[in-house]
């Protein structure tokens, strides 16, 4: 007992340690902005907004996840709505986090008053902030309910309700925010929202099985149910996956050499292979998902695959630089995250595991309704 | 009503980058910034090569896709149909660089000039450094600061925000040309109003066939390209198999 408490710890002061990195960092990044991060005008976005898709897709998927049991009435799942619900929130507060330090410095951040002063309807990225702004407070308030045993009174169903809307409609705004952005068609215009949800749904899954494992709840039939739907939601952006490969070898659109030229690169093959060939052929063969820990590992592996394929989305339509910016450039250009990049994403780790690791000791994540 | 327009003549463009380098000193451009630019293009094969140039900037789209995406309408329409920024509502999230088929706008990544903030001599006990030749001029962050640039924008854009070329609406302000066009020495950028059919441009794009950049993408750029350099001639032959 005293073992695993003195293990607790030390993970606390893992993540503490990653967190403090992670503060002095985005001090510098919001007194000094983003010069120490390796961007440009041609590769706009980076690991931070990188990071900012992979958690904020995850807790869409987590969301889902925890609506199933109230929402859809699937009560064998009660078990994890709780565990979800709170993965949802730390998740989302960290992916806001990444794009806050994605923004520049503090006088940038602070012009944030004008999405709601000076509002522009016709932007997804407006539709986005604003949406995902209240999915945040939705999602907090219906994790509260459920700590506060209201699991079925007081609004409790409608804030579920609420909640799982504004996941898929703050989802689609970020699927609008690439998808309408006719200069680059590697962005694969209305079919990113597919893409988004279907590993959106499979990362919030990984994570969901990866934390279940940690908590020594993995041996039910519900831990089983899980990496069963892990399984074909793999399977499902595996397709989605292969079918924007087909697309871009068969197409004569300049805008898909990005993608093309991506096909050698680490992110690319992290997301294709480390985050959904492997963990697919552990999850479907019986003999392989047998063996301890396999499911736990594939999760992890798909949760390093989406986080690689999140840049790899990104990338693949801003690493060819666009009009002006190609005088002088290479036919396409490299990138190569900063430190102070990789210190946003460590930040972002060491929060939201950390919030869960307390919530964990703290907050009975495993209570089911009476 | 105005529509503020421009045609370059590429038959007249020399390639000088003249209007480049004004461009820079009547903006207060930042090292790595420009609101006016080029592309080089270069066909076929040593000996047979043509060397193309077009000279770039913002397009002032008339369906412009930044001021469509920006949460904040920080880019807008402004007078005269020029798209404008304001720096006070830029959040930095540079979703105008993504939506931009063209590449003009710049995002200000660090401190501007900070060249200028060096306390070394260029040539040791020879040069005064840049910091003393700034205390010298009493320039804002450059020596050969505009402050004319102010009556619009700020002089020098802030940290965290993006740029791009308004036409130089501080000088149409005064009914002075864009300074591009001023500096022209070929007079290869023709400035007038789209909406007046007696105008320079409106004259030019009756006469020429004017092409712009990306028009299948239907961002309707206000910047129209009329006429191709070619000084050169052929014997006329029908070719052969």
């Amino acid at each position: 007992m005293s073992n695993s408490k003195s293990l607790f710890n030390m993970w606390l002061v893992l993540l503490a340690a990653l967190v403090v990195a992670g503060v002095i960092n985005a001090i510098l990044v919001l007194s000094q902005g983003l010069g120490s991060y390796n961007q440009s005008d041609v590769v706009f976005w980076g690991l931070p907004m990188a990071g900012y898709l992979f958690f904020g897709l995850t807790a869409a998927g987590l969301t889902f996840l925890s609506s199933l049991p109230s929402v859809f009435g699937l009560k064998h799942l009660y078990p994890i709505a709780k565990r979800s619900s709170l993965l949802a929130f730390a998740m989302l507060l960290t992916g806001l986090l990444c794009k806050g330090l994605d923004l520049g410095p503090l006088s940038t951040v602070t012009n944030l008053g004008w999405v709601f002063f000076s509002p522009n309807l016709s932007s997804p990225i407006w539709w986005m902030a604003v949406l995902y702004g209240f999915y945040l407070l939705l999602v907090l308030s219906k994790f509260w309910k459920m700590h506060k045993g209201q699991w079925h009174e007081g609004g409790a169903f409608q804030m579920a309700i609420g909640a799982l809307f504004l996941s898929v409609f703050s989802f689609v705004a970020l699927s609008l925010v690439f998808g309408t952005v006719v200069a680059r068609p590697a962005w694969l215009g209305a079919s990113m929202g597919l893409t988004f949800l279907v590993t959106a749904l499979a990362s919030g899954l990984a994570a969901l099985l990866l934390v279940t494992y940690f908590q020594g709840d993995n041996g039910g039939s519900l831990f089983d149910d899980l990496a069963t739907y892990l399984k074909y939601a793999l399977a499902v952006s595996l397709i989605i996956f292969l079918f924007r490969l087909i697309v871009a070898y068969s197409t004569d659109m300049s805008g898909f050499d990005g993608f093309l030229g991506m096909s050698g690169s680490l992110s690319f093959n992290l997301e294709l292979w480390i985050g959904m060939v492997i963990p697919l052929i552990m999850l479907a063969f019986e003999s392989i998902r047998k063996i301890k820990g396999s499911k736990a590992l594939a999760s992890l592996l798909v949760l390093v695959g989406m986080f690689a394929g999140r840049l790899e989305q990104l990338l693949s339509a801003n690493v060819i630089p666009m009009g002006v910016q190609a005088e002088g450039q290479a036919h396409m250009v490299s990138y190569m995250p900063s430190l102070t990049e990789w210190g946003v994403i460590a930040l972002a780790l060491g929060l939201s595991l950390g919030i869960y690791s307390l919530a964990v000791r703290y907050l009975d994540l495993d209570a089911i309704p009476q | 009503m105005t529509t503020y327009a421009m045609v370059i003549d590429r038959q007249r463009c020399v390639g000088c980058g003249a209007c480049s380098v004004a461009c820079k000193s009547e903006n207060n451009l930042s090292e790595g910034i420009r609101w006016s630019d080029k592309i080089t293009e270069t066909a076929g094969t040593f000996p047979n090569v043509r060397f193309d140039y077009i000279p770039t900037l913002c397009n002032h789209c008339e369906n412009a896709p930044c001021v469509k995406g920006c949460p904040t309408k920080a880019m807008h329409v402004g007078e005269g149909g020029i798209v404008m920024h304001d720096p006070d509502k830029c959040i930095g999230c540079r979703y105008c660089i993504a939506n931009c088929p063209y590449g003009v706008i710049s995002y200000n990544w660090r401190k501007p000039f900070t060249n200028w903030e060096s306390n070394e001599a260029l040539i040791k006990d020879c040069t005064i450094s840049p910091s003393d030749m700034l205390a010298k001029v009493g320039g804002k962050g450059i020596p050969y600061y505009n402050p004319e640039r102010e009556a619009t924008l700020p002089g020098i854009r802030p940290t965290g925000v993006v740029e791009k070329c308004t036409f130089c609406d501080h000088r149409l302000k005064r009914n002075l040309l864009p300074y591009c066009v001023e500096a022209c020495p070929a007079d290869a950028r023709i400035f007038g109003d789209l909406d007046d059919p007696n105008s320079e441009v409106s004259k030019l794009l009756g006469k020429y066939k004017p092409h712009r950049l990306k028009e299948n993408l239907g961002t309707e750029p206000k910047v129209f390209y009329i006429r191709s350099f070619n000084p050169g001639t052929y014997v006329k032959s029908k070719g052969g198999v």
